[in-house]
């Protein structure tokens, strides 16, 4: 287990437990057993580099709605018009 | 009749290892297979942590492939584990049922199949932009709009409440396709959002915090800087009352000729309603 991700998901939990000065921050970060690299974007609070060091994805997608709830049925798979539009896109109330 | 297989679609909060709640947390470590769909890759990482297993539901997007396809295939990634008998876990960033079919979807589905499927709330985005910002939705209302979903269908806005437009990064986008829209899609929001509010209004594009070592994102900018602002995935726009709230003066008089009427000991009056009138059973307030 990352010794990194256990020390966020401690702060996570206790904000209180590393202190709350810049000094006490950086004297828990200087204790714990990872390598320098990480413990300068821990330093400088820079979550890219952390996630660089850690092998995370690059990349995010986290959109999980769409703009209308009839989107998930309504929109042809095949697009039959072409523009890339739903063809039926009326909200549900005004069926 | 119900099945062995279940789907519990739990929150996992914003913050890493601040927000998870103990059902939550029970959920991931207990199911067969679990699925995770977040908003940060340290996140993931956490995740992972905690269940090794753990199957991300980001391979099903990509750009120019409509999301309610990736959507769909969410739900059959989920459902098909399901119907194997397992006892599956969906771990949803923020609040899973809080602008997100997929979860909502994938519950239904499986109810619809004959399977038991429930799911646990998180804290959601919304929680933690009123907490970030000191905003209560009570004070003067809040209005909640999908942005896209906002330019698309005519509403009713009401500028003496808060409007909040999630989703603000892809304003606009008709294909369901893209990762993210742009200044001329903005520029027709700011049209549109002028018609209740002037230009020059302080807005907000707010991002909550995911890891303990960042800290929100509160943009303060005027509501025609949005055209040209860095409005991502996880950034939500909050527009705030331009105008005070008005008294309903009609109404006012109604209640208080009601509030006569029952000190004097008099029947029940008739509600005016567009049907004609309908009589009323009146109790105390408590």
């Amino acid at each position: 287990m990352s010794n990194v991700i256990q020390f966020l998901e401690a702060m996570g939990r206790n904000p209180g437990v590393h202190g709350t000065s810049a000094a006490d921050f950086a004297a828990t970060v200087a204790l714990l057993e990872i390598d320098g690299a990480q413990q300068q974007a821990l330093l400088d609070r820079n979550p890219a580099a952390l996630n660089d060091l850690l092998d995370g994805r690059s990349t995010m997608m986290f959109y999980v709605n769409t703009p209308s709830p009839d989107d998930h049925e309504a929109i042809p798979d095949d697009d039959s018009d072409g523009d890339g539009v739903p063809d039926n896109d009326e909200p549900p109330l005004e069926k | 009749m119900e099945q062995h297989g279940s789907l519990a679609c739990v929150g996992l909060g914003m913050m890493l290892g601040a927000h998870l709640s103990p059902r939550s947390r029970s959920h991931i470590e207990q199911a067969d297979v679990v699925f995770a769909l977040v908003s940060d890759p340290l996140v993931e990482l956490w995740l992972q942590q905690m269940r090794p297993d753990v199957r991300s539901l980001q391979p099903y997007y990509a750009e120019g492939k409509k999301r309610t396809h990736s959507y769909r295939e969410m739900i059959e990634a989920m459902l098909v584990e399901v119907r194997a008998g397992r006892q599956v876990c969906s771990v949803f960033y923020g609040h899973p049922g809080v602008f997100a079919s997929v979860p909502h979807r994938s519950i239904e589905q499986a109810r619809g199949e004959g399977f038991q499927a429930h799911m646990e709330p998180g804290i959601s985005a919304e929680d933690c932009l009123y907490a970030d910002l000191g905003i209560d939705p009570g004070w003067f209302g809040c209005q909640h709009y999908e942005a896209s979903q906002f330019m698309f269908y005519q509403r009713r806005i009401d500028p003496s409440a808060y409007l909040i437009l999630w989703q603000i990064g892809i304003a606009g986008d008709r294909s369901l396709s893209r990762f993210a829209t742009g200044a001329d899609y903005r520029r027709l929001l700011v049209e549109l959002l002028a018609q209740d509010y002037p230009l020059d209004h302080e807005i907000i594009a707010y991002e909550a915090a995911t890891l303990p070592i960042t800290t929100p994102r509160m943009g303060k900018m005027p509501l025609s800087g949005i055209v040209e602002a860095d409005l991502r995935m996880e950034t939500t726009l909050v527009i705030p009352p331009s105008r005070p709230m008005q008294r309903n003066h009609t109404m006012l008089d109604r209640i208080a000729a009601l509030d006569i009427e029952r000190a004097g000991g008099i029947s029940a009056p008739s509600i005016q309603t567009n049907q004609g009138k309908q009589h009323v059973e009146c109790h105390p307030v408590s």
